[in-house]
């Protein structure tokens, strides 16, 4: 299977919401087998924090041109499009 | 044991059919009535309004009512608390993920957390309420905190 | 629907019982077949009799209230969980959101049991409907869940219909009161604690065989035995025990003597309201009786109204008047009891009016009922005081400012409000259909066997035609 893939999950404060999606992403790959651990941060720490991960998920604007592919969504938080961003998400690990 | 909403919220920091002119005066009500409660330092209050302006917390919902969630670093928590406003008149505060864009805000949860990795369940719960919008059109409609628990599906029987 | 029945309740509280009542009775009467000019005569006393009797309980009310409040000041009483009178009760039935679905969903019921013939009682007593809807929100408060509350205000508006039509026979013909039933939960949970005490007196040899309801007084005590006297007599009594030290000698003597002028005057002018209402009533019923036998084979129906209309006879005025110290004095003895009486020691009336016609008019046994009931109210009360303060405070009613817990008496002290809570509360949907069912399994009996039912509720052993008025 190989290594869990490593999302960095950001969001304003790395307080709540960050907390939510990072649980909320794990569960949800998790039931389609896909196991990923997650790491919480600021969106203004994600550019030194990035070595090394696969995916960021987050809910604020993040800098571009990280190397990394970005997702930003709040549908972990309001349910809209959770299905819609699930799949983008597995596309995303899928190819790097 | 783990704490829910229902022990979270602040029955002091409830304000229920709020008139207001902007987001800002929403925070400094919400967060003076945290202060008085015991639960937030007095930097919480500006430090809130600062984070607000930089990373906004409105949330488009699904339902006809949207919400907001603005929250602060664990330093200016005393223990945690969450504070709610529910408007008569929507404010505008801007979208968390495309904060140029203005969202009609009726619903405001003002988030005091000092440990979010135990209150995992707590959040869980606020994201599911957001998530039905019965449960935000009867938090909204709600005239007094009988009709919040009601909303929130609590139990009031502590004992 | 919500924005109508918020408009609906805006409405009722506007015009006030004593203007939609009459409207509703003309309305009710013309449906009914009467002539309008007759229903219209009959609408308008009847609203003029309620408001009579309102003047007359706030009467008996403040001065209730001033006496039992002064002997509790008088005994130094503290305890934490404080009577604050049914307003708390009221607020906590429309703070939770059954309190506006009340009225649809009780007389939905009303409408559905009428059909079935499974009641005979037209339940039009709405402003009442709130205690139904007070069972409802307790029942929210330990679920979380609103529409159990919804199911169980819809299941004890069944519950006030059954105990209606068991009393009827007893209360029309002890009251004189023909037509009518009461479908009031604060009067009606009293109607076992009769029944039990009536048992337990019978045993006892001496006792059971002392005859003490007022036309026996005042057979043996002459004009000492009048009610007005009586009401007199127990009001100086109870004016002393309450403003002995109240000031000076002027201070004590006006309100001692001011509580017994008052007193007397309840015993004298409610009746005499209620006999307004009677005037009133009367049209109306029998317009109804007539429609039934027209369109519904001759069936029976009652109209259900408040028991304020029960406490007019003196046998309930004396012993409600003497139960007062007495429930004082159980509130200090009784060990493990936590409630203070205050506010609602004026509701005792209502609580003990059924017991008359069951006891026919016995004071001496509706005291001990009374005070068996009470017993094992203050119980009932200490037991649910946090429950019935945590929904108080959260529908927005205002705590008084010495109190750690609060309750009521009308609400708080009964045991249909203690059943309904605790078997949802240990049992959820099941504890309220186990209620259910268990409704309906007395229904059941009652049914197959409704006359030996309502005699032992009370009414007399040969039905009488129609009651005269006394």
């Amino acid at each position: 299977m190989g290594q869990p893939k490593r999302i960095l999950v950001a969001c304003g404060t790395a307080i709540a919401t960050s907390t939510v999606v990072a649980r909320a992403i794990e569960e949800a790959l998790g039931e389609r087998g896909i196991q990923v651990t997650t790491r919480q941060c600021k969106a203004t720490e994600v550019p030194s924090l990035v070595q090394g991960m696969d995916l960021v998920v987050t809910t604020t604007p993040v800098p571009g041109n990280l190397g990394v592919p970005v997702i930003q969504t709040l549908a972990f938080l309001t349910g809209i499009g959770k299905e819609a961003v699930i799949e983008q998400i597995v596309k995303a690990l899928g190819s790097s | 044991m783990t704490l829910t909403l229902r022990d979270y919220l602040v029955p002091e920091a409830v304000n229920l059919g709020m008139n207001a002119e902007n987001a800002d005066e929403v925070i400094r009500n919400i967060s003076g009535k945290l202060l008085y409660a015991g639960y937030v330092r007095g930097t919480f209050t500006d430090a809130i309004l600062t984070r607000e302006r930089d990373i906004p917390t409105g949330l488009p919902l699904s339902g006809k009512y949207n919400a907001a969630i603005p929250h602060t670093d664990v330093e200016h928590v005393v223990k945690s608390g969450i504070g709610l406003a529910t408007l008569t008149r929507p404010v505008v505060f801007r979208n968390m993920v495309s904060p140029e864009e203005a969202v009609d805000v009726r619903l405001v949860f003002v988030l005091a957390l000092d440990q979010p990795k135990s209150q995992i369940e707590m959040l869980q719960e606020i994201a599911k309420v957001l998530q039905e919008p019965d449960a935000v059109n009867a938090l909204i409609d709600a005239k007094n905190l009988f009709q919040v628990y009601e909303a929130l599906q609590f139990n009031l029987a502590k004992n | 629907m919500d924005a109508f029945l918020t408009g609906l309740k805006a409405v009722i509280d506007a015009l006030g019982s004593t203007v939609l009542l009459p409207i509703m009775i003309f309305l009710f009467a013309l449906v009914l077949g009467a002539k309008p000019g007759r229903a219209f005569r009959a609408a308008v006393t009847i609203g003029i009799a309620f408001i009579g009797i309102n003047l007359v309980i706030g009467l008996m009310w403040t001065n209730l209230s001033n006496v039992g409040q002064a002997m509790v000041a008088n005994t130094g009483l503290k305890l934490d969980t404080m009577d604050v009178g049914w307003p708390s009760a009221a607020s906590i039935a429309f703070g939770s959101s059954v309190g506006l679905w009340v009225i649809p969903i009780a007389l939905l019921v009303n409408v559905v049991l009428l059909v079935l013939r499974l009641t005979k009682t037209l339940n039009i007593d709405l402003w009442n409907y709130w205690h139904f809807a007070f069972i409802g929100s307790l029942v929210v408060v330990v679920t979380g869940n609103l529409l159990m509350g919804m199911f169980a205000a819809a299941i004890a508006a069944a519950l006030a219909l059954f105990l209606a039509d068991w009393t009827a026979k007893a209360v029309q013909s002890f009251y004189g009161t023909p037509g009518v039933s009461i479908p009031h939960l604060t009067t009606a949970p009293g109607v076992p604690f009769a029944i039990v005490t009536n048992w337990i007196v019978d045993r006892i040899p001496g006792l059971n065989k002392m005859e003490a309801d007022p036309d026996t007084i005042r057979k043996r005590f002459g004009v000492w035995g009048e009610p007005v006297i009586l009401g007199l007599v127990i009001g100086l009594i109870l004016g002393v025990i309450a403003f002995y030290n109240a000031g000076d000698l002027t201070t004590v003597l006006t309100k001692v003597l001011g509580t017994a002028m008052n007193l007397a005057a309840v015993m004298l002018l409610l009746p005499r309201m209620v006999q307004i209402l009677m005037e009133g009533l009367i049209p109306i019923s029998e317009a109804a009786r007539d429609f039934m036998k027209k369109r519904a084979g001759g069936r029976e129906i009652y109209i259900g109204l408040d028991s304020a209309i029960l406490i007019g006879h003196p046998a309930a005025i004396s012993t409600a008047l003497v139960l007062v110290p007495i429930a004082i004095l159980l509130s200090i003895i009784l060990p493990g009891n936590h409630v203070i009486l205050f506010a609602d020691l004026a509701v005792i009336p209502f609580v003990v009016a059924l017991f008359a016609p069951l006891m026919k008019g016995n004071i001496v046994r509706m005291i001990i009922a009374g005070i068996f009931e009470l017993t094992v109210g203050f119980y009932i009360a200490t037991s649910m005081a946090g429950i019935f303060t945590s929904a108080a405070q959260a529908s927005g009613f205002k705590m008084p400012a010495n109190a750690v817990k609060i309750t009521s008496i009308a609400d708080g002290f009964l045991w249909p409000q203690w059943l309904f809570a605790r078997m949802a509360q240990y049992f959820g949907v099941i504890g309220l259909v186990i209620i259910a069912a268990l409704l309906a399994v007395v229904w059941f009996f009652y049914m197959r066997n409704q006359h030996a039912w309502e005699v032992a509720a009370g009414a007399p052993e040969v039905a009488a035609a129609s009651a005269p008025l006394k």
